[in-house]
């Protein structure tokens, strides 16, 4: 393993540690590391200190492991370009090699969960203990003109995606007849070329359909939690409606900018094999990709979840329809504060408390509709697989 | 609308569905033909089982308030400016208005004052009903 082999292999964990150094600046004062706190106790110096000590422990455990992983991966590399690339790997190296791949990306893994879940617990008990809900009207607020004039949604940001598909297209058309007689169906994460079939239409189009098949779920399912409910906070209302519909259509047209850079990857790739290449530029293939998710990055910590970073100027709500505060809804949220648990909810999707985006009702019985595209794609991508074996 | 329910309050979370909308009526926030959410839609929106929107709903609609509709949700059938209240209306709500205003002579609210109180609640409806609830 050389350095510049190094670079793929850390960018998905740094990238990874990136974003959970952020998370906790995603959601609002009110809501630190999934928990939920009156407006009164938001600067409480628990939660700075636990945010504090969790990028601390992001930084330290998680950056430590991911270094630890690529030393491993480097020592291990070397070892065996000494020897004979056919003779067997000596079993030091071998454990190194082994040893290098969970390191690299279970380790930080393990460092945010650790961490999150540390902070959570350390703030939730100072919460209990204190009382901080005790004495306060809680309540659920709801804008109907939410419902009753929706947000738009803006579908001409999926021009980009089209555009990008409609040319992959074109460009198959006028390249077919001089592609090679065998088309690889399927690169490996090295850029190989792992799997080739027959040239047929199916095989030399497959990257157009892979581009329709991904655009239409990431599109759908954007769509979908488009009309998902608001989780807007009595004691700042118009503020947050406000905010929650800047959220919305930033999150659809990061959304669909995303799908038209993944697709660009799908081009990029496809354009190498079609002229017979049998390996692909890593780095020029996965840069738009890396770009789209990048820039989805950028917007969460530009909008914040719910819209919670953007400033918004509104009359101040008089002080009489204040005193209520958004309900401590703790108690729904299971496993780590992360899933929402709730049978006397007829939501389907709900806000997340930690992160950005939305979740799923898993008291919902509903719910489980949802999970069924992701489970059939699954199902869809490995019998292209099993296909593409029985035709080598 | 904003619609805010308490849920630590003793006060039915339908019933206080039901006062919200009445109020925002009379504030001329809804006016006539202004919708609603479907109650499917206000239930998860709320975060509370349907019925208890329903009660609400059906409860508007038997007051002549609202107009439902299985398709679009519901829509706001009268408010300050569709005429006089029917026979019915001003006797019960006389009814209701005795005891509330037994309760404010028992507690030792002076006359001036609960005269006082319910012409500056009244007044604060009135003002933005005609401001904003005149049909276009």
């Amino acid at each position: 393993m050389t350095t510049g082999e190094l670079l793929p292999r850390a960018l998905g964990p740094l990238l990874f540690l990136v974003t959970a150094w952020l998370v906790p600046s995603l959601t609002g004062p009110t809501l630190p590391f999934g928990v939920r706190v009156p407006p009164a106790h938001a600067a409480d110096p628990v939660i700075a200190a636990q945010r504090r000590a969790y990028r601390r422990w992001v930084g330290a455990a998680g950056g430590g492991s991911l270094g630890l992983g690529l030393v491993l991966a480097l020592v291990a590399g070397d070892a065996s370009a000494g020897s004979d690339a056919s003779a067997p790997v000596d079993a030091p190296t071998g454990l190194l090699d082994a040893l290098a791949s969970p390191v690299t990306v279970l380790g930080p893994v393990a460092a945010c969960v650790a961490g999150f879940v540390r902070a959570r617990s350390a703030i939730r008990s100072v919460k209990l203990r204190e009382d901080w809900y005790g004495g306060l009207r809680q309540a659920v607020a709801v804008d109907t003109s939410l419902r009753t004039r929706p947000e738009r949604f803006p579908w001409r940001w999926s021009t980009p995606a089209l555009v990008v598909i409609a040319a992959t297209a074109v460009a198959g058309v006028i390249r077919y007849p001089a592609m090679p007689d065998r088309l690889p169906l399927h690169v490996g994460a090295s850029g190989a070329v792992d799997r080739l079939a027959a040239k047929t239409v199916f095989s030399a189009f497959l990257p157009v359909f892979a581009q329709i098949g991904l655009t239409v779920v990431v599109i759908g399912t954007t769509r979908l939690v488009f009309r998902a409910r608001a989780d807007l906070d009595p004691a700042r209302l118009a503020a947050s409606v406000l905010q929650h519909r800047v959220f919305l259509s930033r999150t659809a047209i990061s959304m669909q900018l995303l799908a038209a850079a993944v697709d660009l990857t799908v081009l990029v790739a496809a354009w190498q094999t079609w002229g017979g290449a049998t390996t692909v530029n890593t780095a020029v293939t996965a840069a738009p990709a890396l770009a789209g998710t990048v820039g989805v990055i950028a917007v969460a910590v530009r909008t914040g979840q719910g819209g919670s970073r953007l400033r918004v100027l509104v009359q101040a709500q008089p002080t009489a329809e204040r005193t209520a505060v958004h309900w401590d809804d703790d108690d729904r949220w299971r496993v780590g504060g992360l899933c929402y648990v709730n049978r006397e909810d007829p939501a389907v999707l709900v806000p997340k408390r930690f992160g950005f985006g939305w979740s799923l009702n898993f008291g919902n019985p509903r719910s489980l509709f949802l999970l069924l595209p992701p489970a059939l794609l699954g199902v869809l991508v490995i019998s292209l697989n099993l296909l593409g074996d029985l035709s080598c | 609308m904003i619609l805010s329910v308490d849920l630590n309050s003793e006060v039915p979370i339908y019933q206080q569905i039901r006062d919200r909308v009445v109020e925002a009526i009379a504030s001329g926030e809804l006016a006539v033909g202004s919708p609603l959410p479907s109650t499917r839609q206000l239930a998860a929106d709320l975060g509370i089982n349907f019925h208890t929107v329903n009660k609400a709903y059906d409860l508007l609609r038997r007051e002549g308030l609202l107009l439902l509709n299985r398709k679009n949700g519901a829509v706001v059938q009268r408010d300050a400016s569709s005429g006089p209240p029917a026979a019915h209306f001003t006797e019960d709500w006389t009814a209701r208005l005795r005891t509330l205003l037994a309760e404010a002579v028992a507690q030792g609210m002076g006359d001036r004052e609960a005269l006082a109180a319910c012409e500056s609640t009244l007044a604060r409806f009135t003002v933005t009903a005609r401001g904003q609830g005149e049909p276009a």
